[in-house]
């Protein structure tokens, strides 16, 4: 187990997302390194859940995790997937002492030298949004501390990852927002530079603009703009010119 | 509101609390959707903390905003009165994405001359404006109006800023904007005032020859002058009873300039 001053400076490191250039992928990679640090495991591997549940590897501190992270979502079996589903951790000291749990799993596990596997879940509240899994080569099990350790890092994983989506989509909802209302704004200015200008009504200045963004290929809103340059803009529209 | 018991939750508690308030109010029938829940907030906050009115803006820039929903219509005019000023506290908590506390209002008139005077009109005497905001990222504020001069205590800080947070996760979670970039149909009809003055605005650049940021400037200037809302005189306009000629006539400070 590795020593408090270290694990002080992981937890920092891993609760230290709200950094501009924050990258999900790397951040994982990085907590799976830690997680074999701290439990001095051969290998540590990530899976994450979609939003309509499906999971996917995201990351691993090697090669063998990263199979053994894709098997498990390939045939639907293992330690990491009964983990998820169930929102418990799952350990297994030596995996030779229960070869007809997960079968396939088991086989192929060993066949990569893994005689290990503790599985902790990715939670906040009733949330479960994927799992933590440790893999380790020699048959061996975890102690409490230790497995406390690795949940906490799960943990403080989960509220980043979880922090990063709510980011994610409010910077999206914002720019949408931002189109949305600003492309109303200038359509809707345009509709009355237009109606005032020719001397239609407000939906026809409407259908003037539509047909005529139309035929010029051009979207409504770039359209709109350039007919609210200058009081002379609506012109662009006087049928025939 | 019993504050001995609140304090003691947990944020968790907290939330699930102010989400079963604002389950616990109905919203206006000819609302669905995210804006019948946003209306619900708006009320909920309302009946907990005995204010006068609460107002959810939407917001991109401070002229490509609007009010989605609202507890009631005197509530929607306030929160519009800070368009027609241009100035108020929502535009603050907006842009600093913090909340913006006024408990005396009569004395933030050196702050916003416009939209305090005009609020008091409406029997506002403090109001209390909350970021709807994820991160650094903010795209709305709770406005709550209450007609009594004093401040938030520590309980309706709490609250307030509870609401504000069920807000913002409708608007994460509702479809507020679908994906062909469209905004949801109850909140465009809940932007339509805004959509007349901007229309309004497009004919006044026409009509007076001069941009659109002047053509809102004289806009607002016109409504201060003749007390009425932006609202009234974008409808004028639109009816063609306010025309170059009306403007030129030298009516208004800004109209005498020119």
């Amino acid at each position: 187990m590795i020593g408090i001053e270290r694990l002080a400076d992981v937890f920092v490191g891993v609760a230290d997302t709200l950094v501009a250039d924050f990258d999900v992928i790397d951040f994982l990679h990085t907590v799976a390194g830690h997680a074999t640090e701290m439990t001095g495991a051969a290998a540590a591997g990530l899976m994450l859940s979609d939003l309509d549940g499906g999971l996917h590897y995201m990351g691993a501190s090697d090669e063998s995790a990263r199979l053994l992270e894709l098997f498990q979502i390939q045939h639907e079996e293992g330690p990491c997937l009964d983990c998820y589903r169930g929102g418990q951790p799952v350990t297994v000291a030596d995996l030779t002492t229960e070869p007809s749990r997960w079968p396939s799993f088991t086989e192929r596990a060993l066949a990569s030298g893994v005689r290990s596997v503790h599985a902790f879940p990715m939670r906040l509240r009733d949330q479960v949004i994927g799992g933590l899994n440790v893999f380790g080569a020699e048959p061996r099990p975890l102690d409490p501390e230790e497995a406390r350790v690795v949940q906490a890092l799960a943990d403080l994983a989960t509220i980043a990852i979880i922090q990063e989506r709510l980011i994610r989509q409010a910077e999206l909802l914002t720019e949408q927002l931002q189109f949305a209302l600003n492309s109303r704004v200038v359509i809707e200015q345009a509709k009355g530079a237009i109606a005032r200008s020719l001397g239609v009504s407000v939906e026809e200045a409407f259908d003037l603009m539509r047909g005529h963004a139309r035929r010029e290929r051009i979207g409504l809103t770039d359209l709109a703009l350039r007919v609210v340059q200058s009081p002379e803009g609506p012109q662009l529209l006087r049928p025939g010119s | 509101m019993n504050s001995t018991e609140s304090s003691a939750w947990t944020a968790e508690e907290r939330h699930r609390h102010v989400l079963s308030l604002v389950d616990g109010v109905p919203a206006d029938g000819s609302l669905r959707g995210l804006t019948a829940a946003l209306q619900r907030v708006c009320r909920a906050a309302v009946a907990t903390l005995g204010l006068r009115g609460a107002a959810v803006h939407v917001m991109a820039e401070s002229d490509a905003a609007g009010v989605a929903a609202c507890s009631d219509a005197e509530a929607r005019s306030v929160a519009e009165l800070q368009f027609t000023a241009n100035e108020g506290p929502a535009w603050v908590a907006f842009r600093t994405r913090r909340p913006v506390l006024v408990p005396l209002l009569d004395a933030a008139h050196d702050r916003w001359p416009g939209f305090s005077s005009l609020a008091m009109v409406h029997g506002v005497r403090a109001v209390f404006s909350f970021p709807l905001q994820q991160g650094a990222v903010s795209f709305g504020v709770l406005d709550l109006y209450a007609d009594r001069a004093e401040p938030l205590d520590a309980d309706g800080l709490v609250y307030g800023a509870g609401f504000a947070r069920a807000a913002t996760d409708l608007l994460l979670d509702g479809d507020t904007v679908d994906r062909e970039g469209e905004l949801d149909a109850g909140l465009s009809a809940s932007l339509a005032d805004r959509a007349k003055i901007h229309q309004a605005q497009g004919m006044v650049m026409v009509d007076l020859r001069i941009t659109l940021a002047e053509a809102l400037s004289r806009m607002r200037a016109r409504a201060f002058a003749s007390d009425t809302t932006l609202l009234d005189v974008a409808d004028q306009v639109i009816a063609g009873i306010l025309t170059a000629d009306a403007w030129t006539s030298g009516d208004t400070p800004e109209g005498s300039r020119s």
